[in-house]
């Protein structure tokens, strides 16, 4: 253990034969038997059974344990399986692309009706309910107001009876504090 | 790995076969490092029983960890890392207590010049002796008697025989640091043995 390997910081070094041959009588020291028991004993094992599935999983198995990425890939893989339904079915049904456009402007007039229908609608709903959340923040504005002329008054009262409590003795130094 | 083999085998091999559950290779990586953990924390504590427990403690800790160490490193750096900090970590925690009953630097006036520690006058022990005998070399008490930094480069140096980037890696100080370091610790070696040279 004492035998050191060469290093060329050695060189520079003060060179001290008495003080490396004193250094090379340092010997190692023992602890006391049974040691390794009681490290043993504070030691967890893992057990392999556990080891199992924590051994080198592969991208794939990583990936798939989370589960935003497990979602986000199962709905890419429908969108695209559907895409792909939808295409063979419009190949095999004969259609050409004028037919295909002329389906489309067909079915444009009731979706734009569906629409506008659905986004006027959804205005209205919208209208409503900011109006109705500004009434009750109204309301609320006014209970709030009239707290706070509440407040001071019950710090006073409360002030107050601390001071009772002591007496109105040294109410002076109790407000230095 | 058979039984009979992991004696002969590498650390690495031991921890591998340690991480797929077999208590036989922890056994066998306390067995390998022990002592010289043991003789570093020893050395810097001075103190047996607290060398025991803090090595006790290194071994428990590193172990526990194991599925954390990174085999890029060497084990014995890793490991007598975690005893380094452990014994510095003593004796930084020793020191702010003996600051403290000396009293505190923002005390009154009064209270800040501090009474001397009064030590109960105390016979030495077998155990005491013990250790005196152990560490009572002129070379032992010349190295206790250096500064804990100086103290953990000399002994990883000259007792461990690590390189200096190894020494560096555990003590986590610059390399330069550490020659510096212990240059600095040969020379109070040697100021310190001088009167016992003819």
């Amino acid at each position: 253990m004492n035998q050191m390997p060469q290093d060329p910081m050695d060189d520079l070094l003060e060179p001290d034969p008495e003080l490396d041959s004193q250094l090379s009588t340092l010997q190692q020291f023992s602890p006391i038997v049974g040691f390794e028991d009681r490290v043993m004993a504070r030691v967890s094992i893992p057990q392999p059974a556990a080891l199992e599935p924590r051994r080198a999983p592969g991208r794939f198995q990583r990936l798939v344990r989370r589960p935003a990425w497990a979602l986000a890939g199962s709905l890419a893989t429908g969108s695209s399986l559907a895409t792909a339904l939808v295409l063979r079915w419009i190949t095999n049904s004969g259609f050409g692309r004028t037919q295909v456009w002329a389906w489309l402007n067909q079915v444009q007039g009731p979706v734009n009706t569906w629409v506008e229908s659905a986004m006027s609608q959804a205005t209205a709903y919208a209208s409503q309910q900011t109006a109705a959340a500004w009434t009750k923040l109204g309301l609320w504005a006014v209970g709030a107001g009239a707290g706070m002329w509440i407040l001071p008054a019950a710090c006073a009262w409360g002030l107050y009876r601390v001071m009772e409590q002591h007496g109105m003795k040294g109410t002076t130094a109790y407000a230095r504090r | 790995m058979a039984s009979q083999g992991i004696a002969g085998a590498s650390d690495q091999d031991v921890i591998k076969w340690a991480l797929e559950g077999h208590e036989p290779a922890y056994r066998e990586l306390i067995r390998r490092y022990q002592r010289p953990i043991f003789s570093l924390i020893y050395r810097m504590v001075r103190d047996r029983e607290l060398a025991e427990d803090l090595a006790q403690e290194t071994f428990i800790k590193a172990l526990n960890a194991l599925d954390t160490y990174r085999p890029e490193f060497k084990f014995s750096s890793w490991l007598f890392k975690i005893a380094n900090n452990a014994a510095i970590d003593h004796l930084r925690k020793k020191e702010l207590h003996t600051l403290s009953l000396e009293g505190a630097p923002d005390a009154p006036a009064g209270d800040r010049e501090g009474q001397p520690l009064q030590i109960a006058d105390r016979t030495e022990t077998p155990h005491d002796e013990f250790e005196a005998k152990e560490l009572g070399s002129a070379i032992e008490r010349a190295i206790g008697a250096l500064r804990p930094e100086y103290r953990q480069c000399i002994l990883l140096r000259h007792v461990e025989g690590r390189p200096y980037e190894e020494i560096s890696e555990i003590t986590g100080l610059p390399l330069g640091t550490v020659k510096t370091f212990i240059h600095r610790a040969r020379a109070q070696l040697k100021e310190a043995l001088e009167p016992l040279r003819e």
